[in-house]
């Protein structure tokens, strides 16, 4: 029984090493690229997967989360800190190790805190956000929840384009590339593409297992509890709110780290990134997904923004993830790639051939 | 008012609510006492829902103390007065209609399970036992109730009768000390009102106290060990069932003065 639930992430595994090795052969690295932002769109899909799908609860600001956590790595690993190398601050943080000396594209020395340090800066502001915009409103339903989203989603842009820190319109650049380990980097240089690109897997691979290990647990009964009666939940002792709460902070963590990754290896971040159409085309791979399967979120959100991403809808992209949207919510409100849709039509079929046989 | 502890289960003291204009509660107070079977009755109005609302937590009462195993439970939210051990079913069923049989039972246990989000993820030790003990105690429960044939089963596809039976079970499955129970038999057929009526016995038998309210008069004189009738928000009496039937007061509520003097002779 156990080990039945493995299957899905053996072939997922074996299918991520297939594209890469015949793509590698192909002499076609530069699909790699695309391939590789793909699977961290994932990564945040399979986290409002969690809150959409289980929790039967909405975001249209999830694009704000991903800036948040974008955006801080990107200041925090651009801040030169050359200047102040006499601080007390700063040399106590060069000490232990905390920050790293480096050189600019152009080669000017740089010092700069470790995107390690940076990470966990990031995700510690992304919860905390997360929490205070989560309390109040959460306390809101359907779509007074997806407008409320959708301000916070407005408040990150307007003030990303506001403040200067954030580079306005431009946004950040040079965003410097962060060594895990000594000699593995997320970075955009083009000899280390294939690396990346398993970077980039096994942190969407994390994130599948800690969301399947969540869902098949108490607690994702509680939240599967929630969606399907709220009150019938609450009489049974689930704390309705504080579990709403904990996901939403959960999937935003989600996207926050897809942001952190993709500021590192795009080398940039820029406002273009977490405008309102980006929150709307993560609701729209969730809904094509089937909501809480998160496999199917796993390869809608894969598929989806790669051929996005390689401009086959060029300049009418945004307007395809929408209509996507309109197409699921009329006539597939519970998303399109679901297993129960696979399972009930073999039956059909099973039953029909069995007639055709009686017959 | 009685003040400081008493040997009750549940103590309801002068209790009122008012929605808008209308006084749905006034002034009601009474005990229900552990191991047994209490029944409210009333008409339609008489404030019945509302009383059993504002012990499960759904809404506080405007005036008045609710107290359970000597905790004050007024103003409590519902799942704080589920976690004291207080279950209740719904007039009309609320089952998780997407979730099989055996997880709506799942869920029930709940208050009896701890594993938090940070144990979930890791799929600690700890959490992959009591994850079995939940499932193997649902599965009790599903057995106890007769339902085990349909634990596999979608909630939803279910027929109405076993519906009321699995709500009925998720309740039971998280051990409260009392148990609501919403017009039970509302929708059922005999032989399934029937066998209602064997389920509440054996649940009392598990030392579990009920109260219900229920406008199935032959079930709730039979199985009631006590009966409390509310009328027009205010308490009319409580007593024996015996001595409830017999009462000129209840008679004339439940049929209307005229009748009252005719069907006492």
């Amino acid at each position: 029984m156990a080990a039945r639930r493995y299957i899905p992430l053996a072939i997922f595994i074996v299918l991520l090493a297939v594209v890469q090795i015949t793509v590698s052969l192909a002499g076609a690295n530069y699909y790699l690229t695309q391939l590789t932002m793909s699977l961290y769109y994932a990564l945040i899909a399979v986290g409002l997967c969690l809150f959409m799908g289980y929790a039967g609860q909405v975001s249209m600001g999830h694009a704000g989360f991903f800036g948040i956590g974008a955006y801080v790595q990107a200041v925090v690993t651009t801040s030169n800190l050359l200047p102040f190398k006499d601080a007390g601050a700063v040399r106590f943080l060069d000490s232990i190790g905390f920050l790293i000396h480096g050189k600019t594209t152009l080669g000017q020395p740089v010092l700069y805190v470790s995107p390690w340090l940076a990470l966990l800066f990031a995700l510690l502001i992304t919860v905390g956000i997360a929490f205070l915009i989560g309390v109040p409103v959460l306390k809101l339903k359907g779509h007074y929840l997806a407008m409320a989203t959708l301000g916070f989603n407005v408040i990150v842009l307007t003030l990303v384009l506001g403040v200067k820190p954030f580079g306005g319109a431009d946004g950040l650049s040079g965003v410097p590339p962060f060594a895990l380990v000594p000699g593995v980097a997320v970075s955009g240089r083009f000899d280390a593409r294939v690396g990346n690109y398993y970077i980039a897997a096994v942190l969407l691979i994390l994130g599948i297992v800690v969301a399947m290990n969540l869902v098949r647990s108490r607690v994702g009964r509680a939240l599967r509890a929630i969606h399907g009666n709220e009150s019938a939940a609450g009489s049974l002792g689930i704390n309705t709110s504080r579990y709403k709460l904990y996901t939403f902070v959960l999937s935003a963590v989600f996207a926050a780290l897809g942001g952190c990754f993709l500021a590192h290896y795009n080398a940039a971040i820029g406002p273009s990134d977490i405008d309102i159409m980006k929150s709307v085309r993560f609701v729209a791979i969730v809904a094509v997904g089937g909501m809480d399967s998160i496999w199917g979120v796993v390869y809608s959100g894969i598929i989806l923004t790669f051929i996005s991403l390689r401009q086959v809808f060029q300049s009418y992209d945004e307007i395809f993830f929408a209509l996507i949207l309109i197409v699921v919510m009329l006539f597939s409100p519970r998303g399109f790639f679901r297993y129960e849709y696979v399972k009930n039509a073999l039956g059909k079929l099973r039953a029909r051939l069995r007639k055709e046989r009686a017959g | 008012m009685r003040r400081g502890k008493t040997d009750a289960l549940l103590s309801v003291r002068g209790v009122s609510r008012r929605f808008g204009g209308v006084q749905a509660l006034e002034e009601v107070s009474f005990e229900v006492r552990p191991g047994l079977i209490k029944g409210i009755i009333g008409p339609n109005g008489a404030g019945k829902s509302t009383l059993f609302n504002l012990i499960a937590g759904d809404f506080p009462p405007n005036v008045g103390e609710i107290w359970f195993n000597s905790h004050v439970i007024t103003g409590l939210a519902p799942h704080a007065v589920a976690a004291l051990g207080i279950a209740r079913t719904f007039q009309t069923t609320r089952l998780f209609e997407h979730m099989t049989v055996l997880e709506n039972v799942m869920v029930g246990r709940h208050v009896r399970s701890r594993t938090g989000f940070t144990g979930s993820i890791l799929k600690t030790p700890g959490a992959r036992a009591e994850e079995r003990a939940v499932q193997a105690r649902a599965g009790e429960i599903l057995d106890l109730f007769g339902l085990d044939r349909y634990a596999a089963h979608s909630a939803g596809d279910l027929a109405f009768g076993i519906k009321r039976k699995v709500e009925f079970a998720r309740a039971v499955a998280s051990e409260p000390a009392l148990l609501l129970l919403d017009e039970p038999a509302a929708g059922l057929n005999i032989a399934e009102t029937r066998e209602l009526s064997s389920l509440i016995a054996t649940v009392k038998n598990l030392g579990i106290t009920v109260l219900l309210v229920e406008h199935d008069m032959s079930l709730v004189m039979n199985i009631s060990d006590e009966i409390l009738v509310l009328n027009e928000g205010r308490k009319l009496i409580e007593g024996a069932p015996r001595d409830i039937q017999r009462n000129p007061d209840v008679i004339s509520v439940y049929l209307g003065e005229d009748e009252c003097s005719s069907s006492a002779t």
